[in-house]
């Protein structure tokens, strides 16, 4: 959970659209990771980390396709095993970290002044906006 | 609506030449049009037997490796070649101006050659011929279609409706001789219309005689004229969307079956656009992999639930043991797919995700089988619309409504070992043709590539093609395990089951693509299975089964008994092995567990063509090794 949100931090903090960028590479690498991390954990959360597995995966592409994308290896998060039972709470949070992530997508597609950066940051929100809808928890 | 099958229009030809034989009473004067009716039924079936044939009478002659029913369809078609012609000829020497409505006889006979004509079309939706001759198969069915349970069945039918029609040639031959030339000047028609019209009879005759002689020697299965008369056009049926309200037992198992058609049918020729089409991308193959393992999770829960169900019902023919078992090959299944899943993170194709037809009916795959599982008519994969798993009382209130989810289950099953299939070959050609990539910032730092993707190494297109195959294997073990319990059953999927037996056994007509080993037919063992063998720990022929093959038996329904003796062989072994292994501690010494194992060694030895002594060091199959190791580790950042 710690992580999530200092990834969320890491977003807000993010200036521009290259920094928005890469904070994005990062955050989807993290949804991915926690969604591979947690699929298991529980016979009814499977199919939706599963499918936003995916998304993260197709978010990330996205982003890299962006001609602001700064280069250089972007290390792996690291996960901690998941603790038993906190599979709806992570879900929820993975879901308000991605929907945040959706926000500063747009609002760099809005900022950025290349075509290809607007198309990737618009692709990647969308990505985080499956994410979001597969794992928050609902009314 | 479901669309037609063979069977529907074989049984409207029955009718209708049923129907022309029992009107024998009425008068024929001639002209009749049933002389030409007659004719052009008789050319059909001869196609029929042009198309099941191996080669023609002249080579036919020159060979002595054609087994019984290719023979007898050979002198069928000549003979019925010889007839029509011969009918033919004697109703051009009858024809005279016929107006008003022909009779009742000639129009049961056009109908019964309208029908026959339109089944012959079904069955040719099937195959194509390449510019070179060859035929390819279009359609899952293809290896069906050119099987010889197929050709003996339908080779029956038309030896039994050339014995049918025989008479009725004779009739015209009796009417011939009585016939009076158009004109009325008294002349009977040439002595010829006579006599080939009895001709004609003696030929139908000798058709009907060519199939009797090859039933004598391979009688026909009943399970052959199920497969006959099941056999779909290549055509996928109309979508069903899924209902918002989600729908009975009985309909979402009834949608779950469209889906499963219309998947296979929209994964055809997927793997030829893999080169160039641009709708197909990593992310339509990684979402596939994705909906697979899905697919497995839901079809394992609803296995697992049936499987307590299964005791409540005495007349039920299969136990809750087979319905767990079944469970675990999914559950093997799952872990392959999420291997395809996975190896997907680090690799793209050129183009973004662009969702398919397939997609669609993958996804209401999905969406089905979830509403089948959970309480909950408004599921979808989504957190927020999680759910309680229904109570097995719901799912299944009735011995029926088991096996109709039990159908669901291999019908979704059989769908994706097509999905295995075509993008595992599709993912082949894409990396032949250097579609793969792999994303530059996901390379360890010493790659300096001053671009977003480079292409992907070959090591890593080799791991993927592996993971498909290990897919594949998965698959096709998880189904057939589904096809023992639908024979068992007889649940309406059962077609499946035999279908698939079918296809391994393969007839050799001219330009036949369709040859066992081709695709997803399991290989041959060559001598001394092994009770380690077996279509669910190996997915290839146990003892048993190899046996009844080498004693040349093709019955699909003995076949797949013997694969159901051999697994629960090989399953019983295992249970006595785990056992001992827990009275035997590690510590204990190794002569020991050699005594306690003697149960499992003794079951081995029993069966005489075992190689008691087979040495232990033999590779298991892919599968195999995929089912031994419990869970494949698998590196996110493989690259």
């Amino acid at each position: 959970m710690n992580q999530i949100e200092q990834m969320q931090q890491h977003l807000r903090a993010a200036d521009g659209v290259p920094a928005v960028l890469s904070a994005g590479w990062g955050a989807f690498e993290l949804v991915q990771a926690v969604a591979t991390a947690y699929a298991d954990q529980s016979a009814d959360m499977y199919p939706a980390f599963t499918f936003a597995r995916g998304a993260a995966v197709s978010g990330r592409n996205a982003i890299a396709c962006a001609p602001s994308m700064p280069g250089g290896y972007a290390a792996l998060p690291v996960m901690t095993p998941p603790a038993a039972g906190d599979v709806y709470e992570v879900a929820g949070a993975v879901a308000g970290l991605a929907s945040a992530l959706s926000a500063r997508l747009r609002e760099a597609a809005g900022l950025a002044a290349d075509a290809g950066d607007r198309t990737a940051c618009e692709d990647a929100a969308l990505d985080a906006e499956q994410i979001s809808a597969l794992l928050a928890k609902g009314t | 609506m479901p669309s037609a099958v063979f069977g529907d229009f074989c049984a409207a030809a029955d009718e209708h030449i049923t129907a022309a034989v029992l009107a024998g009473n009425a008068p024929v004067t001639l002209p009749d049009p049933a002389a030409e009716d007659l004719c052009r039924l008789v050319a059909v079936l001869s196609r029929y037997c042009g198309d099941l044939a191996p080669c023609d009478e002249v080579e036919a002659s020159g060979r002595n490796d054609l087994q019984a029913w290719e023979r007898a369809v050979i002198d069928a078609g000549t003979a019925l070649r010889i007839a029509g012609d011969r009918l033919r000829r004697g109703a051009a020497e009858t024809a005279g101006d016929q107006t008003g409505t022909a009779p009742q006889r000639a129009r049961h006979l056009a109908a019964a050659a309208t029908a026959l004509r339109t089944g012959r079309d079904l069955l040719h939706t099937h195959l194509v011929t390449d510019p070179a001759g060859l035929a390819r198969g279009t359609s899952e069915w293809a290896p069906v279609v050119t099987s010889l349970p197929v050709l003996r069945a339908l080779a029956n039918e038309i030896g039994r409706w050339s014995r049918q029609l025989a008479p009725l040639a004779a009739l015209l031959a009796s009417a011939a001789a009585q016939h009076t030339a158009p004109g009325g000047q008294g002349h009977n028609v040439p002595v010829t219309a006579r006599s080939e019209f009895a001709s004609a009879s003696g030929w139908l005759e000798a058709a009907g005689a060519a199939v009797r002689a090859a039933l004598d020697i391979d009688p026909v299965r009943t399970s052959d004229m199920e497969l006959l008369y099941s056999v779909p056009p290549a055509m996928a049926p109309e979508r069903r969307r899924p209902g918002s309200a989600g729908g009975s037992v009985a309909e979402l198992c009834d949608g779950i079956a469209v889906s499963a058609s219309r998947l296979r049918s929209g994964m055809r020729h997927s793997g030829e656009r893999a080169r160039w089409s641009p709708a197909v991308t990593s992310g339509g193959w990684q979402w596939m992999a994705q909906a697979a393992a899905v697919t497995c999770h839901l079809s394992e829960l609803a296995l697992r639930s049936l499987a307590t169900r299964a005791s409540d019902f005495a007349s039920l023919p299969v136990s809750q043991t087979q319905l767990d078992a079944a469970a675990d090959c999914m559950a093997g299944m799952r872990t392959a797919w999420q291997h395809v899943d996975r190896l997907w993170d680090g690799m793209i194709t050129e183009r973004k995700l662009l969702p398919t037809s397939a997609m669609t009916d993958a996804s209401d795959l999905v969406l089905r089988l979830g509403r089948l599982v959970w309480d909950n008519p408004h599921w979808t994969p989504a957190h927020a619309q999680r759910a309680p798993l229904r109570s097995p009382p719901v799912m299944a209130p009735r011995a029926a409504d088991v096996t109709a989810v039990m159908a669901a289950v291999h019908q979704a099953i059989d769908a994706l070992a097509v999905v295995a299939k075509a993008d595992g070959q599709g993912v082949d050609t894409a990396s032949a043709a250097g579609r793969l990539y792999v994303p530059t910032r996901s390379l360890p730092g010493e790659y300096d590539v001053p671009r977003p993707f480079a292409p992907a190494p070959v090591t890593q297109c080799e791991v993927l093609h592996e993971a498909y195959g290990g897919a594949l294997d998965a698959t096709l073990t998880t189904a057939r395990a589904l096809d023992e319990l639908a024979v068992s059953a007889g649940t309406p999927s059962k077609v499946l089951a035999l279908a698939r037996a079918a296809a391994l056994l393969q007839c050799p007509q001219p330009g036949n693509q369709n040859q066992p080993g081709d695709g997803n037919v399991p290989g041959r063992l060559t001598v001394g299975a092994s009770f380690r063998e077996s279509r669910t720990s190996t997915g290839r022929a146990g003892p048993v089964e190899q046996t009844i093959r080498d004693h040349g038996v093709s019955d699909p329904i003995i076949l797949l008994r013997a694969a159901a003796i051999d697994n629960a062989a090989w399953r019983l072994i295992t249970q006595a092995e785990n056992a001992a292994e827990m009275s035997n501690p590690p510590g204990t010494a190794k002569s020991e567990r050699a005594t306690v194992a003697t149960p499992a060694q003794l079951a081995a030895q029993s069966f005489p063509h075992d190689a008691a002594a087979r040495p232990s060091d033999q590779r298991p199959s892919r599968s195999a090794r995929q089912a031994l190791s419990s869970g494949i580790h698998v590196t996110r950042r493989s690259w």
